[in-house]
């Protein structure tokens, strides 16, 4: 009884002590992780509305590079952000919910856009936050549409725990350039086709020649595949939110100016 | 001066009784990371840190840690190790943290820091128990970066994400370029690599350990 009592006081006593010291590190380390999190999912949304830093051309980059890759000042991203993007959060009607069940965006009661505008007050395109189910886990991401909503600006992955060099290179830009200029006619049109496919290989991006499909990654289909449905499921939502509201966005940015 | 045992340590480590290609510990992270380069050499790194220390402190707690709770105790010491490693990659290089995803936790899952805790550490000298850790991690590290190498080098035509075999290929007069080895990317890439780099480490081995002696 006493060896099992020494041994749950000794068990207890080191738990404790590493958990303290572990709490310690966490704690004088957090201010920089939340800061750098933050910094990244900036660079996101400025990718998605495509403002890359000067000088920089998408196409010339590595099509293994990332967003981190792109040679941002966190300085200007903060002040590109305050300058050229503006949030409008809107309510999400009960009739949209029950279209959104197999959505993230099932248990909101709001969504927040994204506006980027210029300096006379005119909207450029929206953005908005995405979800979907990747082979591991939770994708998250951050898409752009062209203000008349016809043509997607660019996305962005801000979080995946997909498989490093498979299902992980959905954030180069080698697979995300397939994004610019993409169609989104099938969203506007009454047809059960889907608005977005996948194809095996693509002998053009959609900025030469605009369709509705995305080149896939070889050995990571079913990421790609969640990427594609997250796409079907919540920009339909978003494109009717956003058409449903544009005026109160449009507001929204002429008043800032 | 090295010691005999220090050097017995060190030539244990790294060939003779190495931890990937004779104990074949660690199986799922060589199969899993390798196939990009700069990827399996954060995850070295970060396999030796908490190899090293973890082999430190169990060896400096040997003495007062209860018999029958002492597994519960190594997994505490390396999980809080592998919680460190997460953090300061989280804080001071995001962009290798969001690349390795979620292999940095399962640092925790690697047979080779469990394995040598139990047989090695738990029962040696500090220093020594360093040096093994030390030792076993370097031993993992080299083993899964030649695979890494020729993985990503025939996988995507890289190494460390500059291009490599598509201007070479093309020097050489084949003008469609280096064609990527798709099945080199993903897991059974990584079997091939790993029974070669087997073969190849038997074969020039003066010992020529055979598995089924064990």
């Amino acid at each position: 009884m006493k060896k099992s009592i020494t041994t749950i006081a000794f068990m207890t006593f080191v738990t404790v002590l590493f958990i303290s010291v572990l709490a310690v590190i966490n704690e004088t380390s957090r201010a920089r992780i939340i800061q750098n999190l933050q910094i990244d999912e900036a660079k996101s949304i400025l990718y998605a509305f495509d403002i890359l830093p000067k000088e920089i051309d998408e196409t010339e980059l590595n099509p293994a590079a990332t967003t981190n890759d792109l040679p941002w000042n966190e300085q200007n991203v903060i002040e590109t952000i305050r300058e050229e993007i503006k949030t409008v959060t809107l309510p999400i009607s009960e009739e949209h919910k029950k279209l959104l069940k197999d959505s993230f965006l099932a248990i909101e009661d709001s969504a927040t856009i994204y506006i980027h505008h210029d300096n006379s007050g005119n909207v450029l395109a929206y953005g908005f936050p995405l979800k979907g189910k990747g082979l591991w886990g939770t994708i998250s991401a951050f898409g752009a549409v062209s203000s008349n909503l016809e043509k997607m600006v660019g996305i962005d992955f801000t979080a995946q725990v997909e498989t490093p060099g498979l299902g992980a290179r959905i954030t180069e830009v080698e697979f995300k350039y397939f994004f610019r200029n993409l169609s989104l006619e099938g969203f506007h049109e009454d047809s059960k086709r889907k608005p977005i496919v996948l194809v095996k290989e693509k002998e053009q991006s959609n900025i030469e020649d605009p369709t509705n499909s995305l080149q896939a990654i070889t050995g990571a289909t079913q990421t790609v595949s969640g990427v594609q449905k997250m796409l079907n499921t919540d920009l339909k939502f978003y494109l009717d939110l956003i058409k449903e509201n544009e005026q109160q966005l449009k507001q929204a940015v002429s008043q800032r100016a | 001066m090295i010691s005999a045992k220090s050097a017995e340590i060190i030539k244990d480590d790294l060939w003779k009784n190495n931890p990937v290609t004779v104990q074949i510990l660690g199986i799922c992270s060589t199969l899993a990371v390798t196939n990009i380069f700069l990827n399996t050499l954060i995850l070295g790194l970060g396999l030796i840190f908490v190899m090293a220390f973890s082999a430190l402190v169990v060896s400096l707690m040997r003495n007062i840690i209860p018999q029958r709770v002492r597994m519960m105790v190594q997994t505490l010491i390396i999980a809080s190790f592998v919680v460190i490693v997460d953090i300061v990659l989280k804080a001071y290089v995001p962009d290798i943290s969001k690349a390795l995803g979620p292999y940095v936790g399962l640092i925790i899952t690697n047979c080779i820091i469990m394995g040598r805790l139990e047989a090695f550490s738990s029962s040696n000298r500090p220093p020594l128990a360093f040096l093994d850790g030390v030792m076993s991690g370097i031993g993992y590290t080299y083993v899964i970066l030649v695979i890494a190498f020729f993985r990503e080098l025939l996988g995507f035509g890289t190494i460390l994400g500059y291009p490599v075999m598509d201007p070479l290929v093309r020097s050489l007069g084949y003008s469609e370029g280096w064609i990527q080895w798709a099945f080199m990317i993903m897991a059974p890439g990584g079997f091939f690599m790993l029974a070669i780099f087997i073969w190849v480490a038997n074969n020039i081995s003066t010992t020529n350990i055979s598995h089924s002696e064990k």
